[in-house]
């Protein structure tokens, strides 16, 4: 019985009692439109190689794109980088981060997107197709309302104390305020059309069966000849989470272990060394893995960034029943996008060719 | 009336205390004590609680008399299911609180106290994140619903779920810590 335990909390101090009736909003998320608006912005700042912004940075060449999950709980600061054309949001507490460690620490990138069409949600970046080639429009000039009022959260009471460390904090994207400097698309030094909203949508491809997983549970995945994952539930988390790509008729050649920590900071994943295949493009084999905690639902992911093509896996959790708490739904989802710019387009095993 | 009037009011012995105590907790004392109990015990709870602040102060003097008679009205409650171990399992939303816990923390702490686990409890919660330990306050003290604390902290009810389900590993792995697991 555990009644004893439950006895004990009427041993809570007073203090504690009386803040849990302060009526305070749930972590405000990033608004979805800021998100896309941030993801845009992204996107011509990938067209010039070592743009620095305010707040953040972008380095790089153009190149993939993806969007940020505009659920995602993040702190402080964020950042708009590329990677030898990758592009992400990078979250980091207290300073900007500089263009070098955005660059070389891929495990503090944030990425996922919510605009695959198995699960869109209210809160997943609305793609608008009539957008496609055209920059954000608005208050470009101006700061990005990254919280905007109006999504049903109360706003934090003002108590006049200390910084309550359980604050939201403020989120920037003040990519905005350096769009007016960004040379014309048009006048750039691209073949071809910048990535646009519509080609966003396009480039993700998704497949997220769905499991409810009971305590010592365990799910496999399998994508086909790409991507398989496999996860391992002890009712409380994952006691295993593993994503894994592996080229066609080759052996296993990449696993991120995406075994949850109590961190809430995007685990780097290490590629094991028994994943150490002799392949062609072994060199620019990249693969991180993150976790990001939302509001309704975990979301853990890893990427696989194997030449033009950054293919991605996601394992969204989702609490089951709230009568039964203990149990989870899980999705696994995969995606890839390819280098648009440089109008590569790869072979994509299974996958169809968006363009086709 | 300010909780610091009624507190001089009791402390006065003035029978108007009590009144005025109702006047401004009485249905929150209710709402609270028939999640744990029936109605009709909820009703007595609510009274005792009354009956004891009286008694208690003074020597007693709150500074939070809210989480004071709170905290009497629980014990109450608890004393009563204690009586009547059927009732814990005729439904409420205590009874969910307690298999959620027992779900999560299997051990009868026998050889604990209490007190000690109280101790324990406490420096728990404040070593959690604001918004989690204030959600387990609501959920394991109140014995809340969860979609009343997602509305009270305009939160989605899974949300909260998700929160209490890591709130009650992380405990169960903190008294393991502590060595009363």
């Amino acid at each position: 019985m555990t009644d004893k335990l439950f006895e004990s909390f009427s041993a809570l101090d007073d203090d504690l009692i009386e803040r849990s009736f302060e009526k305070r909003s749930g972590r405000r998320k990033i608004f979805p439109l800021a998100a896309l608006a941030a993801c845009l912005a992204a996107a011509f700042l990938a067209a010039v190689p070592g743009m620095r912004t305010k707040n953040g940075h972008a380095s790089g060449a153009g190149g993939n794109f993806f969007a940020m999950d505009a659920d995602q709980e993040t702190d402080a600061n964020a950042s708009v980088w590329t990677d030898g054309g990758d592009l992400g949001i990078q979250a980091a507490t207290g300073a900007a981060p500089d263009a070098g460690a955005a660059t070389d620490a891929p495990g503090a990138v944030f990425p996922g997107a919510s605009s695959d069409s198995a699960e869109t949600t209210t809160n997943d970046v609305a793609v608008d197709e009539s957008a496609a080639g055209k920059p954000p429009e608005g208050d470009i000039g101006g700061s990005v309302p990254a919280f905007p009022s109006g999504d049903g959260l109360d706003t934090p009471p003002d108590t006049g104390g200390p910084t309550d460390p359980m604050s939201p904090p403020e989120l920037t994207f003040n990519l905005a305020r350096a769009l007016p400097e960004l040379p014309s698309p048009t006048g750039s030094d691209r073949s071809t059309a910048p990535l646009t909203a519509k080609r966003l949508a396009e480039v993700w491809s998704a497949d997220c069966p769905a499991a409810l997983m009971e305590p010592g549970e365990s799910d496999t995945w399998d994508h086909g000849v790409n991507l398989s994952g496999e996860a391992v539930y002890n009712g409380g988390e994952f006691e295993k989470l593993t994503l894994t790509f592996r080229e066609k008729d080759n052996p296993v050649t990449a696993v991120a272990d995406v075994t949850v920590s109590d961190s809430l900071d995007p685990v780097c994943a290490s590629i094991p060394e028994n994943a150490d295949p002799v392949l062609s493009w072994r060199g620019s084999l990249k693969c991180l893995a993150y976790r990001c905690d939302g509001l309704e639902d975990t979301l853990f992911g890893a990427v696989f960034l194997i030449g033009p093509v950054r293919w991605e896996v996601r394992a969204h959790a989702t609490p089951g029943q709230e009568q039964d708490a203990q149990s989870i739904v899980t999705r696994f989802c995969v995606s890839y996008e390819y280098n648009a710019m440089n109008g590569i387009f790869p072979d994509l095993g299974e996958f169809a060719d968006p363009e086709s | 009336m300010e909780d610091r009037l009624i507190v001089e009011m009791y402390k006065r012995r003035e029978s108007a205390a009590i009144g005025e105590t109702q006047a401004k907790y009485g249905g929150f004392l209710r709402a609270m004590a028939e999640r744990f109990v029936s109605r009709e015990d909820a009703e007595e709870c609510e009274q005792d609680t009354y009956l004891r602040a009286w008694n208690a102060i003074p020597p007693d003097e709150p500074g939070n008399l809210r989480a004071y008679l709170a905290k009497i009205a629980r014990n109450l409650c608890l004393d009563r299911l204690r009586r009547d171990s059927a009732q814990r399992r005729g439904g409420g939303e205590a009874a969910e609180v307690l298999d959620e816990l027992q779900i999560a923390v299997p051990d009868a702490f026998e050889d604990v106290s209490v007190k000690d686990l109280g101790r324990a409890v406490n420096d728990f919660v404040r070593s959690l994140p604001r918004r989690d330990g204030d959600i387990l306050i609501r959920r394991c003290f109140f014995a809340e619903p969860v979609r009343d604390i997602a509305a009270r902290y305009g939160m989605r009810p899974n949300a909260v779920s998700v929160s209490l389900g890591r709130s009650r590993e992380k405990l169960r792995k903190y008294l393991e810590k502590e060595g009363l697991l």
